[in-house]
């Protein structure tokens, strides 16, 4: 009876541990996703920055804060920090959403091939970070209520799981939508 | 005004050459496709029974009434019958023995007659709303079965189509396309019908119908791997055991969708992975959450999504639900057209933004 109980329990608490390790290197695999895609879109910034440079010269406020994004979040990338990483990115976003603003009084910039491809480029590469860090949280909600739930959360406090950081959107993305009538 | 032709079965509608020539000038361009998307003798024979729609459809015009009074009059026709059938069996019998039987059999004549009629005059009517769809779009729309079609579907896709040993079709197709940014995607989409084996009683084989319909969305890079994807099913409690064969960032994911493809783990996977890429596995997610019993084709030059049930679903565009009455007919309404142009456009603009991510 003793046996049979504790061969219960065992196996309970391997099934529960087997889980929050599942848990876990799925929060890790989809962390390194937002990585791959917030480096794409780091990396496509020097070529932004050239096709720019040439018609925006009295906009160096514009051209410094997307370089300074750029530093933060390969920066947070470097130390696999989260905050950092989405800190880096809600400040590359606001950047990158002044510098399109300022080329609309660039025509021939707006016309221009490459600056064309590259925007198009990065619309992509935006919605593949939006898609990886909905795919991020979940897998961080999913281990984070793991670790919180009974009998799953004796097991995480014993073998030291620990909650996970979400990946937050800027603040201005979670604005209330005001609705005029 | 001679009449081209006689109406092949009762519930058409006789259009005459007149008809035919106005529906040639009114029938709009239809966009360029390429000649490996769709061929120049489809594309003719498309156009063919195009152009026979729009001549009903200018006949209909002209006769608004034409419907209601072809279906009076066959249920007349089909009463008059009847009784007399009813009469010349019964001579030689009492003429009222078996009265009540004969009523019967007689109004479940009429009825089922009648109930065809409805039926098969909505199926036109449907069709005049989705070729106006179609128009408004400079697409084209085939409202034609072909088994030709079937046929090339299932060569092409063996994996996705066939299927089902009997009455394999395509009817309902949709040639157009999608611009997404600066590109073009051509799609087909059209709905495969196939019967399977029910069950033999009494000797007589019964079959049902499976109805799937199917987008083919022409890519603008080819792939340079061919996988299909199927709705998963071991799940709950066996997932703790089971390593998935590829395991991608979402775990919604991964538990809805089962791989399968030719060749080695170690050749494709990388690639696969390559292709889902984090917007394309949500876009799929949506999809197959919209649309259960799914299958996702990806071939190398063609991305293929397969449905269980209609593009429009029936009871989307059902007698009480369409404003445009096939007996009080006055023209297609504009409210028919947006609705199913709406339903259509949900799940092609769907399927278009998952394509753009793979070129």
């Amino acid at each position: 009876m003793i046996i049979g109980t504790a061969g219960v329990l065992l196996l309970g608490l391997i099934l529960v541990y087997n889980t929050l390790v599942r848990y876990r290197n799925n929060v890790k695999k989809t962390f390194s996703s937002i990585d791959i895609q917030l480096k794409r879109r780091a990396d496509l910034i020097p070529n932004i920055l050239n096709s720019v440079k040439g018609y925006m010269e009295h906009e160096k406020g514009v051209l410094t804060a997307l370089t300074e994004a750029r530093t933060s979040i390969l920066r947070g990338s470097s130390n696999q920090n989260v905050s950092e990483m989405a800190k880096g990115e809600n400040m590359l976003s606001e950047a990158l959403k002044s510098m399109f603003a300022v080329a609309e009084n660039y025509p021939d910039l707006k016309a221009s091939q490459n600056f064309l491809d590259l925007q198009e480029a990065l619309e992509e590469t935006e919605d593949q970070i939006a898609a990886a860090r909905r795919i991020y949280n979940e897998s961080v909600n999913t281990l984070n209520t793991k670790t919180e739930v009974f009998p799953s959360n004796i097991v995480a406090s014993m073998f030291g799981f620990k909650k996970e950081n979400l990946f937050e959107g800027a603040p201005q993305d979670r604005k209330n939508v005001t609705i005029e009538f | 005004m001679k009449k081209r032709f006689f109406p092949r079965f009762f519930y058409s509608l006789p259009y005459t050459e007149e008809d035919l020539q106005a529906a040639a000038k009114n029938a709009g361009e239809t966009l360029d496709f390429p000649e490996d998307f769709i061929s120049a003798e489809t594309r003719r024979k498309i156009e063919e029974n195009r152009l026979e729609l729009l001549a009903q459809q200018q006949y209909i015009d002209a006769h608004p009434k034409h419907i209601i009074i072809n279906r009076l009059s066959w249920i007349l026709l089909l009463f008059v019958v009847g009784s007399l059938g009813i009469i010349l069996f019964n001579l030689e019998n009492e003429p009222l023995v078996q009265y009540r039987k004969h009523l019967i059999m007689l109004s479940f004549v009429v009825i089922t007659g009648s109930r065809v009629f409805a039926t098969k005059s909505r199926s036109l009517i449907k069709d005049f709303v989705k070729q106006k769809v179609a128009k408004k779009n400079s697409w084209l729309y085939d409202p034609k079965l072909s088994y030709e079609k079937a046929d090339a579907l299932n060569t092409q896709f063996p994996h996705v189509f066939f299927r089902g040993d009997q009455s394999i079709s395509v009817e309902d197709e949709f040639y157009g396309v999608q611009n997404v940014e600066s590109k073009s995607y051509y799609f087909n989409s059209g709905l495969y019908t196939y019967k399977i084996k029910k069950r033999r009683r009494k000797g007589i084989t019964r079959y049902k119908t499976i109805r799937n319909h199917y987008i083919c969305i022409k890519l603008v890079k080819p792939l340079s791997v061919e996988f299909l994807l199927k709705p998963e099913i071991a799940g709950g409690i066996f997932n703790v055991f089971n390593s998935k064969e590829i395991d991608l960032e979402s775990d919604e994911f991964n538990k809805l969708f089962s791989f399968s493809y030719t060749g080695k783990k170690e050749e494709n996977s990388a690639e696969i992975v390559k292709n889902l890429s984090p917007a394309v596995q949500l876009g799929l997610i949506d999809l197959a959450k919209r649309r259960p019993s799914f299958r996702f084709f990806f071939s190398k030059n063609t991305l293929v999504f397969l449905f269980r049930g209609e593009l429009v679903p029936s009871s989307f565009i059902g007698l009480s639900t369409l404003k445009t009455k096939s007996y009080n007919y006055s023209g297609v309404k504009n409210e028919d057209v947006e609705r199913i142009e709406n339903e259509i456009k949900n799940i092609t603009d769907l399927a278009v933004s998952i394509t753009k991510y793979l070129d």
